[in-house]
């Protein structure tokens, strides 16, 4: 990457940056990065078709490797949880294959400094502009499912999504997914234990988020299982629309707080970390 | 425009970064020693970490400054401060100008796609402009000479075929600061002279080249000024001709 305009560079910089400051300046860099974004696009779309590249079907595999998974978990828990097929398959597809996003790009992203150390010491690079081509990955990939969600609805429950309501739910997802993914993928390049412990994690996370169970399946006290996970709440705001159910207010409420969270606190992590990436990585 | 770089008492050292391996366990255990007032487990000799010790140097338009020294003295470092990749610990690095670098494999690096893919992926990261992309494109291929191996994947170039193509894709949009180390030297002859061409062509249009290479020959011809590093310092400072004697010597 090149500038044009003069730039000075010294120690003291971003390391003791108050809050406006480092807002100020992560927004800048935000802008900076897009600048790039024919770069990110670029770069995300030839390592998708890189990985498929010997394959036949090439990234159809993104989908008939989740069709197939869908339809067995379907048949298996449908039967065990006693729920019709044609409620469970929509419920299942669209959690899972959001799951799977959100799960992809925190994954993605514990590696991305790490896997991109060769760009970062070979020329001067915003390290936003090699996020932004990991998360474009994770949304192209997403993209591929989106289909499947969708079909799956419209088969079984026929045209009952509220599509404005799910676009306001995917974009808070979206953007609060990206600050928390950015803050993992700097903490995984520092700690590189991040990277083995993340797959974990969400091994277990997928078992206590109701994605194969149901919310309304929760009686008496356990319901604060769900009550005080705003993960799900979040995640919440885009299967209910999908699904043609109604989000509680709150849900909203407390996502936006923890969109605002995410947002001060990526602010904060990566402006005082942003030039430490390159020696970690 | 007027390219410039100026370097002010500028130290780096790794210490932050290499005296604890990246693992939580030994985070927590340097952590817990420190509370205890012991030195950190494992710790390396401060001295082996400091790269850059005190560089002061200013280049102006027309500068042609091959850096030589012996490997670990520092050289790849310095091209990484001036083109603002590395943070120095201290000191500050003021550059006025568009910076290109050529520094490893660099703009060929992803092995898995093909010579193609590279150079759009670099067009697309030098922001070259859309109407003018197609005729980039298609001259990076001309000067690199690869149009047969242009659609293979970089995993299946020679270091040199990388270093041609990583060379033109750098070289096509004119910067006013070019930093090079010495990956060229993987290129053949008749590559060589040819970007030399194209290298003096920049020079004579107000640019500064950089350069750190072990090749007295492509020093010679390419750089009007050398600077010996040794131990992080600049250890001599002159004219290409006064001091080739003496880098030999050092290097």
């Amino acid at each position: 990457m090149s500038s044009a305009s003069k730039t000075i560079s010294n120690s003291s910089a971003n390391t003791n940056l108050g809050l406006v400051a480092a807002v100020l300046e992560f927004i800048r860099d935000l802008k900076d990065a897009t600048l790039f974004v024919n770069y990110s696009f670029l770069s995300a779309y030839y390592e998708i078709k890189a990985n498929y590249k010997a394959s036949y079907l090439g990234p159809i595999w993104i989908v008939l490797s989740n069709i197939v998974f869908i339809s067995f978990i379907s048949l298996l828990y449908s039967s065990i949880f006693n729920i019709e097929l044609s409620e469970y398959v929509p419920y299942f597809t669209t959690g899972y294959l959001f799951w799977t996003f959100m799960v992809t790009v925190y994954l993605y992203g514990s590696s991305t400094f790490i896997l991109n150390a060769s760009s970062l010491k070979d020329y001067k690079i915003n390290p936003l502009v090699i996020f932004f081509g990991m998360f474009f990955r994770a949304l192209i990939i997403f993209a591929h499912n989106l289909p499947i969600i969708l079909l799956s609805i419209f088969y079984f429950k026929g045209f009952v999504s509220n599509i404005p309501m799910f676009a306001l739910g995917l974009s808070i997802n979206v953007l609060c997914i990206f600050f928390m993914s950015l803050c993992i993928s700097i903490f995984s390049c520092r700690f590189r234990d991040i990277y083995y412990l993340l797959p974990t994690i969400f091994q277990i996370l997928i078992l206590l988020m109701p994605i194969l169970w149901k919310a309304d399946m929760l009686v008496g006290r356990k319901v604060v299982l769900i009550e005080v996970n705003v993960l799900y709440q979040l995640f919440e705001l885009v299967r209910a629309p999908l699904l043609g159910n109604v989000v509680p207010t709150h849900y909203y409420l407390n996502s936006v707080i923890l969109l605002l969270a995410s947002f001060l606190f990526a602010a904060v992590y990566y402006v005082r970390n942003k030039n430490k990436i390159v020696f970690w990585s | 425009m007027k390219a410039e770089i100026k370097l002010t008492d500028v130290h780096l050292s790794f210490k932050e970064y290499k005296n604890t391996d990246f693992s939580i366990r030994s985070f927590l255990v340097n952590k817990m020693l420190s509370c205890l007032g012991k030195a950190p487990a494992g710790e390396v000799d401060d001295s082996k970490l400091v790269t850059l010790n005190g560089i002061n140097l200013h280049l102006e338009s027309g500068t042609k400054l091959g850096l030589v020294g012996r490997n670990g003295a520092g050289k790849s470092t310095l091209l990484r401060v001036m083109a603002g990749i590395y943070t120095p610990t201290s000191g500050m690095v003021e550059v006025q100008g568009r910076v290109t670098t050529l520094i490893n494999t660099g703009f060929s690096a992803n092995s898995n796609l093909t010579g193609l893919e590279n150079i759009k992926l670099g067009c697309a990261l030098l922001r070259i402009p859309r109407n003018k992309l197609k005729s980039s494109i298609e001259e990076i291929i001309d000067f690199s000479g690869l149009e047969k191996s242009i659609m293979e994947p970089v995993s299946t170039y020679s270091d040199g075929m990388k270093a041609r193509l990583s060379f033109s894709i750098v070289t096509s949009i004119e910067p006013d600061i070019l930093l090079m180390d010495e990956a060229i030297g993987a290129a053949d002859k008749g590559f060589i002279e040819k970007a030399m061409q194209r290298v003096n062509k920049l020079v004579e249009a107000s640019s500064i080249l950089v350069m750190a290479t072990h090749d007295e020959n492509i020093m010679r011809s390419m750089c009007n000024k050398v600077a010996v590093i040794k131990d992080g310092k600049i250890a001599a400072y002159g004219d290409t001709e006064d001091l080739l004697g003496n880098s030999q010597e050092a290097a």
